[in-house]
């Protein structure tokens, strides 16, 4: 059953990679958004010079993970949902093999395979031109790494609304 | 038992009933008024293992809406339904491997990607055998003429082109049952003709039972053997073999037509 969920995710995951340019695009977007961030940031800081305690840097890494990690948590079937309902296609789907929840889980797979490479890209790209402070102790780090794999579970069944 | 049992099958749609005016607006949002709509309306018929059914009647008859009763999509508002031992709309999945289902235009098949990918993943959700999946694929090909398409992306198909591929899709798994509700709805004659002969073809070899709307009456006479009709949710007309009605000399438009007027034959 796994193996045909995974077969759907990688259908899905497909029709995204047939442009090319739509990890790129989606890469872009992101970094964009953390430039944005930045910007206002630094306005403040050159403003007040503090922020709460935080340092630039600090605050400039929160706003890089948060980006990296809202394209993984904001990326959910919802859409998709709704618009195979609004198109009709929902009476093809819901007459496959397999329930509605695993077809969907499947597409999900799709997605997030898709959505974790550009995560990383931003994450990766994001590094090389800012400064990223590391956490403070491995037990910070542990449960950093613990929080993001309970994110994927959580976007699929409470996805966020957009 | 037959294969299919409908039995006092009624189906009531609710719709909202729309008032004029702001006012109207806001007073339907708070109680909206509902106004029902018998769509079908009490109807039997048993279908036979292998059986080739035209399902027909003016627009609006309420065809579509047995269908999807018939493959668990709606569920009725009364009456019952068995499809092989099952009901449908309550064993949804078990049903769904047994069966295949065209609507119309839209198609099951992947936009973006060639078209054997989306045979590839009917196989895979089907679990169809390596070996029956190669020979059905090889047998299609054939019969409807796929071979130019199977690697090109489906929407850069025409119209009968997809329909070709998604009969095809439709058929791969070899499902007991097929429900087409309008295959041939904008297809040139040759598609047509390509895709009755498909259908004649597999019923023949695999006793596949289909059940098939259509306004176009060459589908009934040179595909089905039984006609069922329809008319405001009734059925008043299902005369078993369509040689029958041939033996009355009159061609079947004829007869149709004024069946369609609201005379009575028979
Ligand atoms: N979801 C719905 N809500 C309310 N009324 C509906 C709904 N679906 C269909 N109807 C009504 O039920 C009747 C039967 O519709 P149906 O689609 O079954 O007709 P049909 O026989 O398939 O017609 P056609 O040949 O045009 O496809 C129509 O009068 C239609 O307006
Ligand atoms: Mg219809």
């Amino acid at each position: 059953m796994l193996k045909t969920m995974l077969e759907l995710g990688k259908i899905h995951f497909k029709e995204y990679t047939i442009y090319k340019s739509n990890f790129y695009l989606f890469t872009l977007n992101r970094i964009v958004e953390v430039i944005v961030y930045i910007f206002v940031w630094q306005a403040i800081y050159m403003q007040t010079g503090d922020a709460g305690g935080y340092t630039i840097e600090e605050m400039v890494t929160y706003y890089i993970l948060v980006v990296t990690l809202s394209s993984i948590v904001l990326w959910g079937v919802n859409e998709d949902m709704a618009h195979a309902i609004r198109n009709g296609r929902i009476n093809k789907e819901l007459l496959s093999p397999i329930s509605y929840f695993k077809y969907y889980f499947g597409i999900y797979l799709g997605e997030i395979g898709f959505a974790i490479p550009v995560s990383v890209a931003v994450l990766i790209i994001c590094s090389i031109f800012w400064h990223i402070v590391l956490p403070t102790s491995w037990i910070n780090m542990l449960l950093f790494l613990l929080v993001i794999v309970l994110i994927l579970p959580t976007s699929f069944f409470i996805p966020e609304y957009r | 038992m037959s294969l299919i049992e409908v039995k006092n099958l009624t189906k009531t749609y609710k719709i909202i009933k729309k008032e004029d005016g702001l006012m109207g607006y806001f007073k339907n949002l708070i109680r909206p008024k509902y106004e029902e709509f018998k769509a079908v309306k009490n109807i039997n018929f048993n279908i036979e293992e292998g059986e080739l059914v035209g399902y027909i009647g003016e627009n609006g008859a309420g065809k579509s809406t047995t269908i999807k009763m018939l493959t668990g999509l709606l569920t009725p508002t009364s009456g019952e339904i068995i499809i092989d031992g099952i009901i449908p709309y309550e064993k949804r999945i078990e049903n769904n491997k047994k069966i295949g289902a065209v609507f119309g235009q839209k198609t099951q098949l992947w936009w973006d990607l060639p078209v054997i990918e989306s045979f590839r993943l009917i196989k895979k959700m089907y679990k169809i055998p390596e070996g029956e999946y190669r020979k059905n694929l090889k047998n299609f090909t054939e019969l409807l003429q796929l071979e130019d398409l199977l690697e090109k992306q489906v929407k850069n198909l025409s119209l009968g082109q997809k329909m070709r591929c998604e009969i095809a899709a439709t058929f791969l798994h070899i499902p007991k049952i097929v429900y087409l509700d309008e295959p041939t709805i904008g297809l040139d004659v040759l598609v047509k003709e390509n895709i009755r002969k498909f259908i004649k073809d597999i019923n023949k070899e695999k006793k596949t039972t289909v059940i098939l709307t259509t306004h176009d009456l060459k589908d009934i006479e040179d595909v089905c053997d039984r006609i069922i009709l329809l008319d405001k949710g009734q059925i008043i007309y299902d005369y078993g073999k369509i040689e029958d009605i041939h033996m009355k000399e009159a061609e079947l438009e004829d007869i149709l037509k004024e069946i369609y007027r609201g005379a009575k034959i028979c």
